[in-house]
């Protein structure tokens, strides 16, 4: 009894000081699955897109948990995807973004596509400290707000009107395009478009001579009837046609261009033209030697690689279908979250954070590896990649050299001299 | 006095509305809400705020109005600029919004002279005018880019008890509007506008303030709806969508009904946040059997089915 009762007041002792500094916490039950949200425009003028996306990011999900699952530190954990439609609508976008968050608590999220949406749904991941990667909003502006949360798998549009120009002007050296050349520049009012103004505008300025912008109109996105601006452009007689759009856009403003008659030496819709819909909705005659650079091109998986490996994965799951931009840089989102959560061997958001922004990984983009570097907002500056149209309804990369599978004609053999 | 506001709001309706108020202040402090509810309850706050205002044009004045998306830009983008310009707090930015917001509204004072279908298409007109004129002002909107707010998480917590602070107001601004003298000559003017004038109501002056006031209640909710996006973009802000939402709210609801537009705000917002999280495909169809089904067999909306059902239960307590 003498005994027992110091140990008694020991353990007495003991818990009151357990009591005072607090219970030891309890540990986290074991984490069953890495949770990941999206949402897309599955529905509304982007809708096309969002399918495209989503294929992506399914091919992505279907293949780690086939291999077993992410291995997180050292237990390997299925992934889930939590998928939304944001019907292309800013306010939805954001409140489903919430939804995901706070209510599905997922550990991560993929971006939407379209650069209106991403910079209005990228402010809820930021507020909320939720790592967020996107293929599918390729604005420089996007990046420019400080965000810490956000990373970009896709290059900046500016870039594209640089490289396309940078094709161009090879070809004005080579004596196919006259000189100086008059360019129609027309772009959608948005940040988009905005950047490809810029890119071509500054590349126009800094080689003084060579070229005039002779017009340089906006559109309104989502626009129902271009005539007016293919007007201006007729009455212009430019010799080069350089337009920025989104794929609906594409479409109605080529087919109008069509209809009224209108060739150039050059033509190109900045990153739309070798869409396959595209080309089926225009009839191959009417896109023949239309120029776009893309972020990524199936051509790309002519060598053994990432991209053959994308390619052949995506081709057995849908159908022999070859992919485009928009699958591929979903897909590569995805593997590159995966790859940040088995890095950081944690689903700490702030761990894969980190992870995320001092990477580098092996990438199916051109131009080799990815890295998000944090000078420029944490948005990836891999090349793009130009393509034209050919008579027998093929895209063939024509530059940069070293990836080309075909060269590029200038100028269009359609136009009469 | 206190006859007066008896008169203008029977007690039993007071307290249940002001009870309804308290418990849903409380409700965050007390029931452990999840952020997302939270938030979803602000962002109807907003939107019962801004159909209550929209049904003083369109319900109370019968002035359809299909260009609301103008005053409730206008405010956003004003409330946003002094935001990013000067340290002021955010409720006073939203005040200025609403009051350039309802100022701005008085633009539409010569399509006052339409009436019905023809005013409504004038309103399509102005509010698309509206949204290119900023889209293309660049300095001030951000132009098609928008314009990016400081996060701030605690101001979009409170953004709760300020949206629910104005949607006590403005309905009980509605309520008063609609017992008082104010709320007859409205009537009247509705009902027939040169009548209303052989009478000495002044129909000009009526419409006039209807609009200012409801273009800045408009206004305020734009503002607060910057606070809380951190982000808004003209496209968004001004775009039609928004206008047939406010008309929708109303119509879903009971348009001229006092209560209607807030039942329809409630309706419009979570049902279709739910069956967008839950049955994309579904979410276009359900809204527009909804439409169909109200216009077809209510006029009056929810509040017109509430009004039969308390009829229905009024009859089966007297047989008993």
């Amino acid at each position: 009894m003498n005994i027992a009762r110091p140990s008694f007041l020991k353990a007495l002792l003991a818990a009151l000081a357990l009591l005072a500094v607090g219970l030891p916490a309890q540990a986290a039950p074991p984490k069953a699955r890495v949770s990941v949200g999206a949402t897309l425009p599955l529905t509304g003028s982007e809708a096309r897109i969002g399918g495209f996306v989503k294929e992506g990011y399914e091919l992505a999900f279907e293949e780690v948990n086939k291999a077993g699952g992410l291995q997180v530190g050292n237990q390997k954990l299925p992934v889930a995807l939590t998928l939304l439609d944001d019907a292309t609508n800013q306010a939805t976008a954001v409140s489903l973004a919430d939804k995901l968050i706070n209510s599905d608590k997922v550990d991560f999220l993929l971006g939407t596509y379209s650069s209106h949406l991403i910079e209005a749904q990228s402010t809820v991941a930021e507020q909320y400290k939720v790592p967020y990667l996107q293929g599918g909003g390729g604005a420089t502006k996007i990046f420019k707000r400080g965000f810490k949360y956000l990373f970009g798998t896709i290059s900046p549009v500016e870039l594209l009107g640089t490289t396309l120009m940078t094709w161009i002007d090879q070809q004005q050296k080579a004596g196919k395009l006259p000189k100086p050349a008059k360019i129609a520049l027309l772009w959608e009012n948005t940040a988009h478009g905005k950047d490809f103004r810029k890119g071509v505008s500054d590349f126009v300025a800094q080689n003084k001579g060579a070229y005039i912008i002779s017009v340089d109109e906006s559109f309104a996105l989502d626009g129902k009837d271009f005539s007016a601006l293919l007007g201006k452009v007729k009455a212009a007689k430019v010799d080069l046609f350089l337009a920025d759009a989104h794929l609906p856009d594409y479409i109605t403003m080529h087919r109008q261009y069509v209809a009224s008659g209108l060739c150039h030496k050059v033509v190109s819709y900045g990153a739309r033209g070798s869409e396959k819909g595209a080309i089926d909705a225009l009839g191959v005659e009417n896109v023949k030697y239309i120029l776009s650079g893309v972020w990524w091109s199936s051509q790309l998986a002519a060598k053994p690689g990432p991209s053959r490996d994308f390619v052949t994965a995506f081709k057995a799951r849908y159908g022999g279908r070859d992919p485009e931009w928009f699958q591929a840089l979903a897909y590569l989102s995805a593997k590159t979250l995966f790859a940040a959560i088995q890095q950081a061997g944690t689903v700490d958001r702030e761990a894969v954070r980190q992870k995320l922004a001092t990477m580098k990984v092996k990438s199916l983009l051109p131009g080799g590896p990815l890295e998000f570097p944090a000078a420029l907002g944490q948005q990836a500056q891999n090349p793009f990649v130009v393509q034209q149209n050919t008579p027998d309804g093929k895209s063939p990369i024509i530059f940069p050299q070293d990836v080309a599978t075909g060269t590029g004609v200038a100028a269009n053999p359609k136009c009469p001299n | 006095m206190r006859s007066r506001i008896r008169g203008l709001a029977p007690t039993p309706i007071l307290a249940g509305f002001l009870l309804t108020g308290a418990a849903l202040a409380v409700l965050p402090l007390v029931l452990e809400l999840s952020i997302y509810t939270h938030n979803l309850m602000t962002l109807t706050f907003l939107s019962v705020a801004g159909a209550l205002a929209w049904n003083w044009m369109g319900g109370f004045l019968g002035q359809v109005s299909f260009g609301h998306a103008a005053t409730f830009g206008v405010g956003g983008f004003v409330a946003a600029r002094i935001v990013l310009w000067a340290p002021v707090p955010a409720p006073l930015a939203w005040l200025v919004g609403g009051l350039v917001a309802g100022v701005f509204a008085l633009g539409a004072h010569p399509a006052l002279r339409l009436r019905g279908p023809y005013f409504s298409i004038a309103t399509i007109g102005l509010g698309e005018a509206t949204r290119l004129l900023f889209t293309y002002w660049e300095d001030f909107t951000g132009g098609s880019s928008g314009l990016s707010l400081p996060i701030e998480t605690a101001l979009k917590h409170r953004l709760y008890w300020w949206g629910l602070g104005l949607v006590v107001l403005v309905t009980a601004a509605s309520w008063l509007i609609r017992r008082s003298g104010l709320g007859l000559q409205l009537l009247a003017i509705k009902a027939d506008v040169d009548a209303a004038a052989d009478l000495g109501v002044s129909a000009t002056f009526y419409q006039d303030l209807m609009i200012a006031l409801s273009g800045a209640v408009v206004g305020v909710t734009g503002g607060m709806w910057a606070s809380y996006f951190s982000f808004i973009e003209p496209n968004d802000m001004f775009g039609f969508d928004r206008s047939i939402g406010f008309v929708l709210m109303a119509v879903i609801g009971g348009v001229g009904t006092v209560l209607g537009p807030l039942l329809g705000a409630v309706v419009f917002v979570l049902l279709r946040q739910y069956l967008l999280a839950s049955y994309p495909q579904l979410y276009l169809g359900v809204y527009g059997l909804l439409l169909i089904f109200i216009i077809l067999f209510e006029p009056l909306g929810l509040t017109g089915l509430l009004r039969r059902l308390w009829q229905r239960l009024s009859a089966l307590r007297g047989k008993v």
